[in-house]
């Protein structure tokens, strides 16, 4: 089943084109990588998927609805966007950027929501971060704490934007075991955006973005 | 200058109907309350929102309102000779200046200084930073998170904060007969008169000052910091903008319906 479509998706900032009739079908449980430079619009792309942009032209679809008629509860049921920076609430601390966002949507209780939270953190040796603020975290530990939000929502789709970026052979090795096991158990779409020194052996398909389309890389 | 009273007077008038917006965009949200989960993360942030603005007010509410117990029946003693059988022109005194005029005033304008700056920095700075993006990628909505939190705390706390800053004024003032008087005026007698001398006018009059103002105080600071664009000087452009029109809009409330009721 096609968990996110694009169907001729046209985006430009002013006149700077980005997509031009951009295609792409993600199968449900798929992991697409898709290799981004400077400013070619990967996390467009991303933002595009989630929502948080509109396309000029062309059509988002989601398991089978429209991004852009979906409810937002239907949405936090179908996308959820982990940030290359930011992406955290500064008037929140990073416990509660994970779990406000569930007591807000679903019916979990605030011990349930925990539970949830908390073995992911410690798989992700995030624990001791929960309780801080996010001005408190460096660039890593904020991707990784938006990570953790994705992966803690289960959404159908996860986008994740050059999440690996920074991080050291350990860490990076430890966050894509938890997050192929996590998406194994939960088959849920990944479409993350990489760049020159990340893995993406573990990707069913690595796309690159090219001349405003996407392409296969062989 | 007339160009320039002109332009001052559009730029309030479009700060008006923002406000407004912001008022019916906060009454149409209103009915998502009605669901349990968003019910529950509503009452986490209004009870955040309440103890920021009104509770954490109450040592620089009891400073001011102590000085202005002192001040005030120092005065009255000034004007109205040491006796007992004047006890109702000092509750009469007290009534006119701080019951109706003063402690509204004051405690609106503690109400600005320290919670509206926060909120309008704290909005502005999240606009700064795209920090609303955040919210819209987890689907919540800024309304409910930001706006029903304020819309109904800062009313509240207005309201808490006139009776508070009433109450330690009547104990202060009464500290004040205390020490000066030599006629056995009791606290109780004082309360009595003070009671004798308040109408349900002055009630109603009160609380709408509180409820109407805490509210335009509150849609005014999310309004400017809302509107925060890029420059890092938009924030401190934005509190000092709000500030100036909070100060305005809360004064001409105040005596605009002191003018209509009383005069």
């Amino acid at each position: 089943m096609t968990c996110l479509q694009f169907d001729n998706v046209d985006l430009s900032y002013n006149d700077n084109v980005v997509f031009r009739q951009l295609n792409l079908r993600v199968n449900s449980g798929e992991i697409i990588c898709i290799e981004t430079g400077v400013l070619d619009g990967g996390s467009s792309l991303l933002k595009l998927a989630a929502g948080l942009c509109e396309p000029d032209a062309g059509n988002i679809i989601i398991e089978g609805l429209s991004l852009k008629d979906m409810t937002e509860q239907a949405r936090f049921k179908a996308t959820c966007m982990a940030f290359e920076a930011g992406g955290l609430l500064s008037i929140f601390t990073n416990y509660n950027n994970i779990a406000f966002p569930m007591l807000y949507h679903t019916r979990m209780s605030e011990k349930e929501i925990a539970n949830h939270i908390e073995p992911l953190a410690e798989a992700l040796a995030m624990s001791e971060l929960l309780a801080l603020e996010p001005h408190q975290l460096n660039d890593v530990q904020t991707r990784m704490m938006n990570l953790l939000r994705a992966m803690v929502f289960r959404p159908k789709l996860v986008l994740l934007d050059e999440v690996q970026s920074g991080m050291s052979h350990e860490m990076r090795e430890n966050m894509l075991n938890v997050l192929l096991r996590e998406q194994q158990q939960h088959q849920y779409a990944v479409v993350m955006t990489v760049t020159a020194g990340d893995r993406t052996d573990f990707a069913d398909r690595v796309l690159a973005i090219h001349n405003h389309q996407l392409e296969e890389v062989q | 200058m007339l160009s320039s009273i002109g332009l001052r007077s559009r730029r309030y008038g479009s700060v008006l109907v923002g406000i407004i917006g912001l008022l019916g965009l906060a009454l149409n949200t209103c009915p998502q309350l009605l669901k349990p989960q968003r019910r529950r993360i509503f009452w986490l942030l209004f009870k955040r929102q309440l103890y920021n603005s009104g509770l954490r007010a109450a040592s620089i509410n009891t400073i001011i309102a102590i000085l202005l117990g002192v001040f005030v029946m120092s005065k009255a003693y000034s004007v109205i000779p040491n006796n007992m059988q004047f006890i109702d022109y000092y509750a009469q005194f007290f009534n006119i200046v701080v019951i109706r005029e003063i402690g509204p005033l004051i405690s609106g304008i503690i109400l600005i200084a320290r919670s509206a700056s926060a909120v309008t920095a704290e909005v502005g700075q999240m606009q700064l930073y795209r920090q609303f993006d955040a919210l819209s990628a987890v689907n919540m909505s800024p309304a409910l998170v930001f706006l029903l939190p304020v819309f109904f705390a800062f009313p509240l706390s207005l309201l808490l904060m006139f009776f508070y800053f009433n109450l330690i004024c009547v104990f202060t003032s009464y500290a004040v007969i205390e020490l000066y008087h030599e006629g056995g005026i009791t606290l109780m007698a004082f309360i009595r008169a003070l009671l004798q001398q308040l109408t349900f006018t002055e009630v109603v009059v009160s609380m709408t000052k509180a409820l109407v103002g805490g509210c335009l105080i509150g849609l005014a600071s999310l309004f400017f910091g809302y509107n925060v664009q890029d420059r890092f000087t938009d924030v401190s452009r934005a509190i000092s903008n709000s500030n100036t029109f909070q100060l305005f809009a809360f004064f001409v409330l105040n005596v605009g319906l002191s003018y209509l009721v009383y005069l």
